[in-house]
This record gives C-alpha cells, sequence and structure tokens, in this order.
C-alpha cells in the first residue's frame, strides 16, 4: 500500500533532517545532498511495503542513505568531488550533533581511500561502523544481517583497513 | 550504560522514534547526549525551514497517489455485487512475458477466476526464455489490464492490452486467452487488474510503481488477480 501524502510528510520531518545532514558529510556538496534526500525519499514511496515492516524508520533511511552516497561517491571515481563546499555554518552545526566516529573533510577522505580497495559491503559496513560511530548490532540491525556475520566482517575490515594505514576508532559492540 | 550512545539513537530520539529504554535512560542523564539531541533538533528545524526542502517535499508529495478514485455504487449495485457473481462463471487467465506481443489469440480457455501462463494449454509458473507462451485471464467481465513487476527491480510494464491508453474489455463468463508472448529473462509477478469501468494505463502504472497494486486491492469493485512466472535461461 502506498504511502499517503500525511506519512510521506511525517516522515520527511522526521528522517530528511537526517539523510541531509548525512549526505552532506559523505558527499561535502550541499545539491549532492538535497539530491539524496529526494533519491532516499523516492525509494520509499516505491518500496513502501518494505519500508512499514522496518522496525525503525531510522534504520531504514541510514541503510538507503549510506548507499545511495556510497553510489555517488563510485561514480565520481577516486578525484576529489568536483566543489567540495566548504561551509562553516554547517560543519560546526554538526560538529554540535556528535555521535559520528569521523565528520567531515576526514570521513569524504577516508571514503576515497577505502572505495580504491573495499568490496560494495565493506564500504556499507565501514561507513556506518566508522563513520557514523553505530555499533556492530546497530549496523547488523541496519544491514538485515546477523550479528555474527557482521562480527565476522568486520575483523576482516580492520585487517584491510590496518593495511590501508586507516583503522579509525570505532566499532563497539 | 557508560558509554555515550550512537548517532543512530541520538537520530532517532531526536526525530521521536522510540529507542531502547537503557539509551533513553542514559541521555536523560548525560548532558552530553541531551546536548547532542537539541543540536539535532535545531538543525533539523532548521533544515526543514529552507525553501529547497519545501521544495523537494513538493516534488515528492506530487509523485503520491494515493487512492483510486472509484464511483460511489448504488444499493442496488451492491446487492448485485452480492448475489450476480454467485452465478456467474469466472475464468480469467492472463500471463506474460517479455514486452512485445507475439500475436493475438482468440481462443476460450475453461478455469476459474484467475490469471494463468499457459504453454500449449497447461498452466505453467516457469518458463524458459525465448518460449512461447499464452496470458489467460479468466473473470466475471469487465475491463482489464494486466501488468508485470520485475522480481528483481521491481520495474513495473503493462503487458495486456498491447496497445490504446486504457484498460481493455474482457469477456464474461469464460476464460479467455489474452495473447501469446514470448519469454524474454527476468522472473516476475503478473497481476490483472479487472474493473467495471476502464482505467488509464499510465495510472494504474504510475500506482503500481509507488505502492505495487495494494491500491488497486482496497478498490471498491476492483479484482486484482495474480501468477508468478519464473523464467530460467534457455
Amino acid at each position: 500500500m502506498a504511502l499517503s501524502r500525511k506519512e510521506l510528510e511525517a516522515v520527511y520531518a522526521q528522517c530528511a533532517p537526517v539523510v541531509y545532514r548525512r549526505a552532506r558529510t559523505l558527499l561535502g556538496r550541499d545539491d549532492d545532498a538535497w539530491d539524496a534526500v529526494q533519491e532516499v525519499f523516492e525509494k520509499m514511496l516505491k518500496h513502501a511495503d518494505e519500508f512499514r515492516r522496518e522496525a525503525n524508520p531510522m534504520t531504514w533511511a541510514y541503510r538507503i542513505t549510506t548507499n545511495i552516497c556510497l553510489n555517488v561517491i563510485r561514480g565520481r571515481g577516486f578525484r576529489d568531488p568536483v566543489g567540495d563546499e566548504s561551509d562553516a555554518a554547517f560543519d560546526s552545526a554538526a560538529a554540535a550533533c556528535g555521535g559520528e566516529g569521523i565528520a567531515g573533510v576526514e570521513a569524504r577522505n577516508v571514503l576515497r581511500r577505502w572505495a580504491q580497495h573495499l568490496t560494495e559491503r565493506e564500504m556499507q559496513v565501514a561507513t556506518l561502523l566508522f563513520i557514523d560511530g553505530l555499533t556492530q548490532d546497530e549496523v547488523a540491525q541496519t544491514l538485515g544481517l546477523s550479528r555474527k556475520t557482521i562480527g565476522r566482517e568486520v575483523e576482516e575490515l580492520r585487517a584491510k583497513a590496518a593495511a590501508l594505514g586507516a583503522l579509525p576508532n570505532g566499532g563497539t559492540s | 550504560m557508560s558509554a555515550h550512545v550512537s548517532a543512530l539513537v541520538l537520530d532517532s530520539l531526536s526525530a521521536g522514534l522510540p529507542v531502547d529504554a537503557a539509551a533513553k535512560t542514559h541521555v536523560d542523564g548525560c548532558p552530553a547526549c541531551t546536548s547532542a539531541v537539541t543540536a539535532r533538533r535545531t538543525m533539523a528545524s532548521a533544515m526543514l525551514g529552507r525553501p529547497e526542502a519545501r521544495r523537494r517535499l513538493g516534488v515528492l508529495q506530487s509523485q503520491v497517489v494515493v487512492q483510486l478514485e472509484r464511483p460511489k455504487m448504488a444499493w442496488w449495485a451492491k446487492l448485485l455485487l452480492v448475489s450476480v457473481p454467485v452465478a456467474l462463471a469466472v475464468g480469467l487467465v492472463a500471463v506474460r512475458v517479455g514486452s512485445e506481443a507475439v500475436g493475438g489469440v482468440h481462443d476460450r480457455v475453461k478455469g476459474a477466476e484467475a490469471l494463468r501462463v499457459l504453454v500449449e494449454g497447461t498452466p505453467v509458473q516457469r518458463a524458459t526464455v525465448g518460449s512461447k507462451v499464452t496470458l489467460a485471464l479468466g473473470s466475471s467481465g469487465g475491463y482489464a489490464a494486466v501488468l508485470a513487476i520485475d522480481d528483481v527491480h521491481g520495474d513495473v510494464d503493462i503487458v495486456w492490452p498491447p496497445k490504446g491508453d486504457t484498460s481493455q474489455r474482457v469477456v464474461g463468463g469464460a476464460g479467455e486467452a489474452l495473447a501469446e508472448f514470448e519469454v524474454t529473462p527476468g522472473s516476475m509477478t503478473l497481476y490483472a487488474i479487472v474493473t467495471d469501468e476502464p482505467l488509464q494505463l499510465d495510472r494504474l502504472v504510475r500506482v503500481a510503481r509507488t505502492g505495487g497494486v495494494g491500491p488497486f486491492r482496497d478498490a471498491a469493485g476492483t479484482r486484482v488477480l495474480a501468477t508468478h512466472l519464473e523464467v530460467t535461461p534457455p
């Protein structure tokens, strides 16, 4: 069953600011962040039944935003994002929100480095775990995987990240 | 809980969504986490107040198709709906596959109200790429269209009628072979939407793309018949 306009407005008010903030952090450009917001909600409308089955709308928003942003990053290749915008007001507001593992330019640099060496799944897990600072339980919940699977993948991921010289803190269970 | 909660918990809390009780207790007693929630709310409010946020929401709202608008039925029409279908034989059979009809078929197919894919007159749920199948529909009559929704990507296509802007009349009281198709790659579920009055095909596709066939099931006077077709390599 499709989402009604009222439902859309309610979910937009709850999740769009989070989608925007994460996309702006991961992608570095305001226009790209707004495009990500639109794409996330278009997917929500298209897959309304799947969205309704999600226990927490926020985990759905995290997962889809991550996938969309990683697609953009892969599409950019390994060069610097065109027009990576410095926005002191945004950076300051985002920093006050706290909670993330890595933020701002540092997050984008780490992602670009990882994108050259990690698989799609590893990128998803690494982004949620190290950039967003989610726990392993939360990563498992967000990606719809078992805690055991994530635990195993995190060990391999840590080894790879260490070899790349980019092993951030985080990934608690 | 001694460690601070994660960004996911902070975001859920700031959005007013439920979180784990222990996490909530921690945030209530932790100035740093409380401050992070407040900062999120401030940022959310600023973001939602931007013209671009309203513009994007407007674009999304235009994509929402609520319910199929159906005319209200007179009381006698409802009575007819209750009593007449018992007397009406139903046999719809439909099928698809691939987007191009090979040719029209006008044989009658016996059977109950259903949408079916036939190979040499036998219902199948599996077909090989390149094989020829017949889409058959049994119904109590009315106007019908058959949609195919791709299993992997959820893409929606009209597979019948092959042309025109609206659903087409189908004969009631017997199953009817609609058309023959050549199977192309990609398993799918086929849905026949049968109504008393013709419906716009582009609207059917729009509704199905946003909400699947759920809205059709909820619309008065509309029957939805489905069958799955697993497509295997040649």
